[in-house]
C-alpha cells in the first residue's frame, strides 16, 4: 500500500510542477467575472500622445514621461492601440456610444428639430445641474432623450446604493456632493499659501471640475458598497483646444499619468484589489500640431453677409461669446446672430433662417430654413405691399404654385402628425393612469413618470403649434386669399425651418430678391432668375478661399469636404438598372463639381442586421426642379472625398481597384481603412447620414411604461403593439429624423468653424483619424479575468466597449444578456465583444 | 573642496584684473581665460558670458545680437554667488541687473512727478554708472517692504497734506514703477529665448527662479515658497501663450473679414507676440469706397474710405501670391506681385483682444486708448480724491466700468500696454526678418504712441545698456563695490547661522536706532563659512527631495531613486542643519515610496535629525514600518546590533525609537 501511495503522491508532483494537470489548474483562485469597476472618462485624451510620451524618457526622473500608464496598462494591462469612435469625433454623441453600446443614440452635442424649433444643449452643464436643481428634471436631458430612444445605460445595471459617478455628461441624476467639491477645490483653504496662490492665479474651472471628480472618486473608492465608480475629465480636452505646446500638453498629460497613480494606489488599498478593472477611456482624440495653430472660419460672420444669404443665425451660444452680454445667460434656448445685411427679414431677426451646430469644431451642422419656406415668406411680404395689379397678380400665382408642390407632402405629413398627437395624448392618459394608481413608496417611478408627461406634453403642444402651421398653409386658397389679412407668423412660425432642403434647394437657395423689384415674363408669370437671388451653398462653401495663409502645412480652403443624405426616392431614378440600386438611402460627400462621391449601402443577405458599404466615385451631381438626380460615374483617382485611392494606409487583399469597386461589411471596411488618414469615416458617416432612422430606436421607451403598469397594476394594460405605442415610436423617429441637418461640413486639418470663441491649439469632432482614434487601456486584478501586457491591435469602434465591459462584470456570457440585465432593460448590442482581452481561465469560465 | 586655494584666487584675480581693462573697451568680444564665451552659436541671437569674480562669485551676461548693432547688446546679468567653488550644490543666485534700465536723469525725475503727463519729454541718453539692481533673487521680500513702507508713508502722512503732496510722488512712483516692469518685460522676453537654446550657463531650474522672480505679479507672490511660485509662473506662461495663440486667431479672422493682409511677428522660436496688418494697393484701389468697414477690435479707421491711403508714400512693401494666395518666392510660375501699405501693429499678449500698438495713419489715438484707464484712475485719485479702498461706491463704478469695457472688447481703460511695448522692443531688437526701414518706422511710431513717461528713446538703449555692462564690470573688478555689496549680504546668510530670530531683530534694531552707525558683523571663520556652504548644500538637497516629492504618489514608481539617495546621504552624513522642513519632506518620501532600501535610507535620515519634530514622526513611521515585512526584518536587525554595540555602563537614557539611535558623529 505505502509504496503505491508514493508513487501516486509522485506522481500528482510531477504534474503538479508540470502545471498540467486538469484539477490542479482548477485549485487555481478561479476568474470570476469583476467585481468592481473604476472608470476613468478623460475627454479627448489622445492615445497617440500618450504613446509618444508613455516611450520617452524624462531626463529629470530618469524614467518614462508616464510612469504609471506605462506600468499599469503597458505592462500589466491592456493596450488599445486602434480603438476609434463611430461617426463623429464629438463629446455628446461618443460618450453616450460608450455609455449605452448603441450606434448615434445622439446625434450630436446640440439637437435642434426643425419643425418645432425645439434645441437640445446636451452639454451645457449649467443648464443640467440647474433644471436639477430646480426639480424640473430627475436625470440630464441627454439622458432622457436616451431613454427616449431605448438605450439604457450601463450604469443601469447597478443599483443606486451601488455605484457613485462624479458629475458627468451622460449620467443619470447628478452628484451633489462633487458639486459642492468643485466649489470647494474653486476656493480652497487647506493652507494660507494655497489660497493666496490661488488668488494669485489658481485652478480654472475645468482644473476644479476634474480635482473635484477626482477627490469625490478616491473618497468612494474606500467604501465596499460600490461596485461601479466613475470619473469624468474635461480639462485635457478644454485645454487642448486653445492650447497646441508640447510641453504643456506633456505636462497635462503627466497630470493624467499621476492620477492613474493615485487610482490604482487607493484601488490596491481598498476592498476588491484583486477583483477591480481601472479602465482608462476616453471619447475621441484630437488633431493638434505643436507648430501649427487651428484656424477658425467663423460661419456666423460669414452666413450674416449678404453675398452669403444675410441669414439671422442661431447657435447654441453667441458669436465671440466673450463680448456679449447675454452670454452670460447659460439657461437661453439658443442664440440669434442677427443680420444687418439680410435681404428680405432685415429687423426681423426672430425668424433664423440658419441653425449652425458647430461644436468639436473641425465639423459643422448646417441646418437651413426650406427654400421654400423662404420663399413663401418673401412672396408674402410682397403680396402685403402696395403693388401694381399685374404684379400682385403673378405674385399670388407664383406663391400658390409654391404651395402646390409642398401641398402633397404637408398633407401626407398633417395626417401622419395628427394620429401621432392622438398616440401621445392616449399615452399621456396612460402615464396619468399609471402615476395615480403607483403606491406611494414608488416614489422614485412616480418623478420618473411625472418628468415623462412633462417632456411628451411639452412635445405635443410643440408640434401641435408646427401641425397649426401647416393646416393654415394648406388652408389657403386662391379665390379667398388676401395676403393683408393674414398675419405671417401664422402661416410661417419662426424658428420653424420646416423640411430639409432637397439637393436642388441647396443648390438654389432663395435668399431675397435679386434688385429688390419684381420681374416679369411677358407671359406675366414671375420671372423666378431674374426675380430671387439664389445660392449654391454647396459650391459657396467648398469653394471659400482665405485671404491670409500664413501656415504652409494649412490649405487655403476651410472645407474639406461636405456630406449630406439623399433620400432614395430621389436618386432612384439615377440608380435604377445599376448594381448601386441598392434600396437605400445615399450619402453624398462634396468635394468640389468634379470631386464628388456616393455612399450606399445594403443589409447583407446573410445577416439582415449587417451593412454593406460601397463608396462610388462620381462627379457633377445635380438635381433638377422636378427633382431628378444626375451625375457621371468617375474612374478612381486621388482627390475624391476621404482619399482613400491615394492613401497608402488603405490596407485591402488584392487589388485595390477591384476591392474598392465592391460593397463590402463594416468590419472590412474597418479593417481595411482603419490606418487612412479618415480612420473609419466611411462607416460613420454612413451611420450618421444614410442608415433608417429607425435603425437608433429601441422600444425600450414602451416597455419602461410596461414595466411601470405592472407594478401599478395586478393585471397588465395593454400590450406592446397597441397602436399608440408604434405610433409612439413613428413619433420619436419623426423627431430623430427632424434634427437631421441639411448639410455636415467637415473642415480641412488644422482648420475650424469654432464661433463661440478661439481654438488654436487643436480641434475633434473630424473624422480624421488623429479626431476619432480614441483612448482605451485597462488594468484588471488578478481574478478579473483580463490579460497582461496585452496589446490589441486588431481595430475597434466604441460599440465595442459596452458589450466586452458587459462581458467583463458577467452581464453578459458569451454575449448573451444575464436575465438581471434583461430585466433591467438590455437587449442585444450590435457591437463586438472584444474576446482577446480575456486570458485562459476567463475564456474557459 | 569648499574654497580654492588662496594663491590660485590670486592668479585669477590678476587674470580678470587682465580681461576687465579689455573688457571695458569691446565687453562681449574679447574674455581672457577665466571668461567663458558660453556659445555664439549661428542659430540664435542669444549669447552668454560668464565672469568669474575673486570674491567667489560669477557674473553671468546675456547678450542679444541685433542686425541694427555691430556690437552685441547686454540685456541682463546674474551673480551667481558661488562661494569660489565650482560645484553648482552651494550656488546662490543673486542679483539681477537690466541693461536698459538706467537710473532716470534729474530731469526725467522731474517729468516723472508732473500728474496727467503721459509722454516722454526727454530721455537719457547714456550712462556711466552700473544699473541698479533690478532684483535680488536672495531677498525677495525686501521690495515688499519696501513698497509697504512707501505706501504707508504716502497714506499715512502726505495725501493729508493736499494735493501736490498727493499727487507728484504717487505720479512719480508710479511712472518709476512702470519704467522698471517694462525693462523687466523686455528682458524676460529676451531671457525666454536663452532658455529655448537649452545650452545656457544658467540652469534651467535659475532660468526659471529668476523669470518667477522677476514676473510682474502680485507683490504678494514674494510669500510664496518657491515651488509654489514657480507653478504660478508656469502658469502664467501657459495663459500667455493661451492669450497669444487665442489673439494671433482673432486678429487673423478679423483681418480676413476685412479684406486686409496679416502678418504674425515674434521672436525666433517663440510663438508669435505681435502681428501686422497690411492693405494691399490693388485691394484698395478696387474696394475704395465700395467696401464696408467693421473697426470692432481692430480700432483703426476704415481704409476703404481713407483718401490717405490712396496717395500713400510712406513704407509699402511688395510680396508675391500664387493663385491660392500662398506667400511664393518672385521666380514661382505663378507668382504675382502684390504691393502692401501697413496699417496696424498690434500685440497678441494682452487679455482679451489683440491690443493696437501702432497705427500708421495716426499715433495719438493710440496713444489716447493707452493713456485712457491712467486718466480716469488719475483723475478719480488727484482730483476727485477718490480712492478703491476707502470709496464703495467709485470701487463698484470703476469695477463696473472696467467690466463692461473688458466684456465689450473696448480698447479703453484697458490694462496697460506696457508688456507688449516691452516685447516689442525685444522683437525690434532681436528680428532679423524685418526690413530695416520698418523696423526703423515701427520704432519710432510706437514710441509716438506709448504712454509711457520714462522710458527712454530705443535708440539710445543699446548705448546705455552697454555702457551700463562696462560700468558695471568695472564695479565688480575694479572698485570692488560689487563685492562689498556680496560680503553685506552673505553677512546675512552668516547671522542667520550665529543667532536666533530674537538676537537677529535686535541687531537689526539697533542697525535702525543708530541711522546705520552700527551694523553687526560676523567675524568670517572658516568654520562659519564652512557652516554657510553646508547650510546651503542642504537647501539644494532639500529642494532636490521637494521636487521628487511633490505631487509623485510613489516616488520608486516615477523617479530613479539614485539621486535621491545622493540627497538621503548628504541629509544623514549634515542632520544637524537640517530643519523641520526637512523632517517633512523626509516622511513623506518614507510613505511616498515601497523601495525598502530607500524607505530605510529616509528612517535613517530621520534618526539622525536630533529634533523633536523628527522624533515624533520617526515613532509614527516606525508604526509603519512594522507593517512592512522587510522593514520590520530590517528594523529587528538594526536593533539587534544597536544592543550588541550599546554598553550597559554607557548609562544613555533611550529618548530615539528603537533601532534609530542616531550614528555617533565625529565632532
Amino acid at each position: 500500500m505505502l509504496p503505491l501511495r508514493r508513487l501516486v503522491g509522485l506522481a500528482l508532483l510531477i504534474l503538479m510542477l508540470d502545471g498540467g494537470a486538469p484539477w490542479v489548474r482548477a485549485a487555481e483562485p478561479s476568474a470570476k467575472p469583476a467585481r468592481r469597476i473604476v472608470l476613468l472618462r478623460f475627454d479627448g485624451l489622445s492615445p497617440e500622445l500618450i504613446r509618444r510620451y508613455v516611450e520617452q524618457r524624462n531626463p529629470q526622473t530618469g524614467k518614462s514621461y508616464l510612469p504609471w500608464i506605462q506600468r499599469l496598462f503597458y505592462q500589466e494591462g491592456i493596450v488599445f492601440e486602434n480603438f476609434y469612435t463611430r461617426g463623429q469625433s464629438l463629446s455628446g454623441p461618443s460618450w453616450a456610444m460608450l455609455a449605452t453600446g448603441r450606434p448615434q443614440p445622439l446625434l450630436s452635442n446640440v439637437e435642434w428639430d426643425r419643425a418645432t424649433g425645439r434645441l437640445e444643449d446636451y452639454l451645457n452643464n449649467v443648464l443640467i445641474q440647474y433644471e436639477l436643481l430646480r426639480g424640473r428634471r430627475l436625470h440630464a436631458r441627454a439622458v432622457e432623450v436616451l431613454d427616449e430612444r431605448g438605450a439604457p445605460l450601463l450604469e443601469d445595471l447597478y443599483e443606486p446604493d451601488q455605484k457613485r459617478i462624479g458629475l458627468e455628461l451622460i449620467r443619470r441624476g447628478t452628484s451633489w456632493t462633487a458639486l459642492a467639491r468643485v466649489l470647494q477645490m474653486r476656493f480652497p483653504y487647506r493652507s494660507a499659501e494655497e489660497l493666496l496662490a490661488h488668488l494669485l492665479g489658481g485652478p480654472d474651472s475645468h482644473e476644479a471640475f476634474d480635482l473635484a471628480n477626482e477627490e469625490h472618486l478616491l473618497a468612494n473608492l474606500k467604501d465596499s458598497r460600490f461596485l461601479y465608480l466613475s470619473a469624468f475629465y474635461t480639462l485635457f480636452d478644454h485645454f487642448v483646444h486653445t492650447n497646441n505646446h508640447e510641453e504643456l500638453i506633456r505636462e497635462l498629460l503627466q497630470r493624467v499619468d499621476r492620477t492613474v497613480g493615485r487610482l490604482y494606489t487607493a484601488i490596491r488599498e481598498g476592498p476588491y484589489a484583486e477583483e477591480t478593472i481601472l479602465i482608462l477611456i476616453s471619447d475621441h482624440g484630437v488633431t493638434t500640431h505643436p507648430d501649427v495653430y487651428s484656424q477658425g472660419f467663423n460661419l456666423v460672420n460669414y452666413f450674416t453677409r449678404a453675398d452669403w444669404g444675410g441669414h439671422h443665425v442661431l447657435t447654441k451660444r453667441a458669436n465671440w461669446h466673450d463680448f456679449q452680454f447675454r452670454s452670460v445667460n447659460f439657461l437661453a434656448q439658443g442664440f440669434i446672430n442677427p443680420s444687418r445685411e439680410s435681404l428680405y427679414l432685415k429687423g426681423q431677426a426672430h425668424y433664423p433662417t440658419l441653425f449652425l451646430d458647430y461644436d468639436g469644431n473641425e465639423r459643422a451642422m448646417l441646418h437651413f430654413r426650406n427654400s421654400d419656406l423662404n420663399l413663401l415668406q418673401l412672396l408674402l411680404q410682397e403680396l402685403q405691399r402696395r403693388r401694381p395689379e399685374r404684379e400682385a397678380r403673378a405674385l399670388r400665382a407664383f406663391f400658390f404654385e409654391v404651395l402646390q408642390r409642398n401641398r402633397a407632402r404637408w398633407e401626407r405629413e398633417c395626417r401622419e402628425l395628427r394620429e401621432e398627437l392622438w398616440a401621445l395624448d392616449t399615452w399621456l392618459r396612460r402615464l396619468q393612469n399609471t402615476l395615480s394608481a403607483l403606491p406611494a413608496e414608488q416614489e422614485e417611478l412616480r418623478k420618473e413618470l411625472r418628468v415623462q408627461m412633462r417632456n411628451l406634453a411639452e412635445y405635443r403642444a410643440e408640434y401641435e403649434a408646427y401641425l397649426r402651421m401647416l393646416a393654415n398653409l394648406l388652408a389657403l386658397h386662391p379665390e379667398n386669399f388676401d395676403p393683408r389679412a393674414v398675419r405671417v407668423e401664422d402661416l410661417i412660425r419662426p424658428r420653424t425651418f420646416g423640411a430639409r432642403n432637397s439637393v436642388h434647394q441647396l443648390q438654389n437657395y432663395v435668399v431675397g430678391l435679386k434688385d429688390g423689384t419684381i420681374h416679369l415674363r411677358p407671359d406675366g408669370h414671375v420671372d423666378e432668375a431674374a426675380t430671387f437671388r439664389r445660392l449654391d451653398y454647396l459650391r459657396l462653401l467648398k469653394e471659400h478661399r482665405a485671404l491670409n495663409n500664413v501656415q504652409p502645412q494649412v490649405s487655403p480652403y476651410p472645407v474639406d469636404f461636405l456630406a449630406l443624405r439623399i433620400p432614395y426616392e430621389e436618386i432612384r431614378s439615377a440608380l435604377q438598372g445599376t448594381p448601386l440600386d441598392t434600396g437605400y438611402d445615399a450619402v453624398w460627400l462634396y468635394g468640389g463639381e468634379q470631386r464628388q462621391a456616393l455612399l450606399l449601402a445594403k443589409p447583407s443577405p446573410t445577416d439582415p442586421d449587417e451593412w454593406l458599404l460601397r463608396y462610388v466615385p462620381i462627379a457633377r451631381l445635380r438635381q433638377s426642379a422636378d427633382g431628378t438626380i444626375t451625375f457621371e460615374l468617375r474612374e478612381w483617382q486621388p482627390g475624391f472625398p476621404l482619399a482613400l485611392w491615394e492613401d497608402a494606409g488603405l490596407r485591402v487583399a488584392g487589388d485595390r481597384r477591384a476591392w474598392l469597386e465592391a460593397f463590402h461589411s463594416e468590419r472590412e471596411w474597418i479593417e481595411a481603412a482603419h490606418g487612412t488618414r479618415y480612420a473609419i469615416a466611411i462607416v460613420g458617416l454612413y451611420e450618421l447620414l444614410g442608415k433608417p432612422v429607425r435603425t437608433f430606436l429601441s422600444e425600450g421607451y414602451v416597455e419602461r411604461l410596461h414595466a411601470a403598469e405592472r407594478i401599478a397594476f395586478a393585471t397588465p394594460q395593454r400590450n406592446g403593439d397597441a397602436p399608440e405605442a408604434s405610433l409612439l415610436l413613428r413619433f420619436f423617429e419623426r423627431r430623430r429624423r427632424n434634427m437631421e441637418p441639411d448639410l455636415l461640413l467637415h473642415a480641412h486639418p488644422y482648420w475650424n468653424f469654432n464661433i463661440r470663441d478661439f481654438n488654436p491649439g487643436g480641434n475633434h469632432g473630424s473624422f480624421y483619424r488623429t479626431a476619432t482614434q480614441a483612448t482605451w487601456m485597462m488594468w484588471g486584478g488578478q481574478h478579473t479575468g483580463l490579460k497582461r501586457g496585452y496589446r490589441v491591435t486588431r481595430p475597434y469602434e466604441s460599440l465595442s466597449f459596452v458589450p466586452t465591459v458587459l462581458e467583463l462584470i458577467g452581464a453578459t456570457r458569451e454575449g448573451k444578456l444575464s436575465e438581471d440585465a434583461t430585466a433591467k432593460g438590455f437587449r442585444p448590442l450590435p457591437g463586438e465583444i472584444v474576446w482577446e482581452v480575456f486570458d485562459e481561465r476567463s475564456l474557459a469560465r | 573642496m569648499l574654497m580654492r586655494p588662496v594663491a590660485r584666487t590670486g592668479i585669477l584675480g590678476c587674470l580678470l584684473l587682465g580681461f576687465a581693462r579689455v573688457a571695458l573697451a569691446h565687453p562681449p568680444q574679447d574674455h581672457g581665460g577665466e571668461v567663458e564665451r558660453a556659445r555664439a552659436a549661428s542659430e540664435t541671437r542669444i549669447t552668454e558670458t560668464r565672469l568669474s569674480l575673486e570674491y567667489g562669485a560669477e557674473l553671468i551676461t546675456l547678450f542679444v545680437h541685433s542686425p541694427e548693432h555691430p556690437a552685441p547688446v547686454p540685456i541682463l546679468s546674474v551673480l551667481r554667488d558661488t562661494f569660489g567653488d565650482a560645484e553648482r550644490e552651494n550656488d546662490l543666485l543673486r542679483y539681477v541687473w537690466i541693461y536698459t534700465y538706467a537710473p532716470p536723469t534729474l530731469k526725467q525725475r522731474i517729468v516723472a512727478a508732473i500728474p496727467f503727463l503721459y509722454h516722454q519729454v526727454t530721455t537719457r541718453r547714456q550712462a556711466d554708472s552700473p544699473p541698479p539692481i533690478a532684483a535680488d533673487l536672495a531677498d525677495p521680500k525686501r521690495p515688499v517692504w519696501e513698497k509697504a513702507s512707501r505706501l504707508l508713508v504716502q497714506n499715512a502722512v502726505l495725501d493729508s497734506r493736499g494735493w501736490t503732496f498727493r499727487a507728484l510722488p504717487r505720479t512719480h512712483q508710479r511712472n518709476l514703477e512702470e519704467y522698471r516692469e517694462a525693462q523687466i518685460a523686455k528682458a524676460l522676453a529676451i531671457l525666454s529665448l536663452a532658455e529655448k537654446t537649452g545650452r545656457s550657463t544658467l540652469t534651467e531650474s535659475e532660468i526659471v527662479r529668476i523669470k518667477a522672480y522677476l514676473s510682474p505679479q502680485s507683490m504678494l507672490s514674494a510669500f510664496l515658497r518657491e515651488p509654489t511660485l514657480t507653478d504660478l509662473t508656469l502658469r502664467q506662461e501657459q495663459k500667455s501663450r493661451e492669450r497669444r495663440a487665442v489673439n494671433w486667431d482673432f486678429l487673423r479672422q478679423r483681418a480676413e473679414e476685412e479684406g486686409l493682409i496679416f502678418e504674425p511677428l515674434g521672436l525666433p522660436s517663440q510663438p508669435p507676440s505681435h502681428a501686422l496688418l497690411w492693405v494691399s494697393r490693388e485691394a484698395l484701389r478696387e474696394n475704395f469706397r465700395r467696401r464696408a468697414f467693421n473697426k470692432r477690435f481692430l480700432n483703426i479707421k476704415s481704409p476703404w474710405t481713407d483718401e490717405r491711403l490712396l496717395r500713400w508714400s510712406g513704407y509699402t512693401k511688395t510680396i508675391f501670391l500664387d493663385a491660392e494666395n500662398r506667400r511664393v518666392t518672385p521666380d514661382h510660375p505663378e507668382a504675382r506681385a502684390v504691393e502692401l501699405i501697413p496699417l496696424a501693429l498690434y500685440g497678441l499678449d494682452f487679455p482679451k483682444i489683440p491690443i493696437l500698438l501702432v497705427d500708421f495713419r495716426s499715433a495719438l489715438h493710440v496713444k489716447a486708448r493707452d493713456a485712457s484707464g491712467k486718466v480716469l484712475a488719475d483723475s478719480a485719485r488727484y482730483l476727485l480724491n477718490l480712492s478703491p479702498y476707502g470709496d464703495l461706491g467709485y470701487l463698484l463704478t470703476r469695477s463696473l466700468l472696467n467690466y463692461v469695457t473688458r466684456k465689450k472688447g473696448i480698447d479703453m481703460n484697458q490694462p496697460s500696454r506696457l508688456k507688449a511695448h516691452a516685447e516689442l522692443s525685444a522683437l525690434l531688437l532681436t528680428d532679423e526678418q524685418l526690413d530695416p526701414s520698418l523696423k526703423a518706422a515701427l520704432a519710432r511710431k510706437a514710441e509716438k504712441a506709448r504712454a509711457s513717461v520714462l522710458e527712454n528713446s530705443l535708440r539710445y538703449q543699446s548705448v546705455i545698456a552697454t555702457r551700463q555692462h562696462e560700468a558695471l564690470v568695472r564695479a565688480a573688478l575694479q572698485e570692488r563695490t560689487l563685492a562689498r555689496r556680496l560680503e553685506r549680504d552673505r553677512q546675512r546668510e552668516y547671522r542667520r547661522l550665529s543667532h536666533g530670530p530674537v538676537a537677529r531683530a535686535f541687531l537689526t534694531l539697533a542697525h535702525v536706532a543708530t541711522l546705520g552707525l552700527y551694523t553687526h558683523r560676523e567675524k568670517l571663520t572658516p568654520e562659519l563659512r564652512a557652516r554657510a556652504d553646508l547650510v546651503r548644500r542642504m537647501a539644494f538637497h532639500h529642494a532636490q527631495l521637494e521636487a521628487a516629492v511633490r505631487r509623485a504618489i510613489r516616488v520608486d514608481e516615477e523617479r530613479d531613486l539614485a539621486t535621491l539617495r545622493a540627497s538621503l546621504e548628504f541629509i544623514q552624513a549634515h542632520a544637524e542643519l537640517a530643519g523641520p522642513e526637512v523632517v517633512g519632506v523626509l516622511k513623506a518620501l518614507f510613505l511616498r515610496s515601497q523601495d525598502v532600501e530607500f524607505r530605510w535610507q529616509c528612517l535613517r535620515a530621520l534618526a539622525e535629525i536630533r529634533s523633536e519634530k523628527a522624533q515624533r514622526v520617526l515613532l509614527a513611521l516606525e508604526r509603519e514600518a512594522e507593517a512592512h515585512p522587510a522593514l520590520r526584518e530590517r528594523l529587528a536587525r538594526e536593533r539587534a546590533m544597536q544592543e550588541r554595540l550599546a554598553s550597559p555602563s554607557n548609562g544613555a537614557t533611550r529618548t530615539l525609537p528603537s533601532g534609530f539611535e542616531p550614528h555617533p558623529r565625529e565632532p
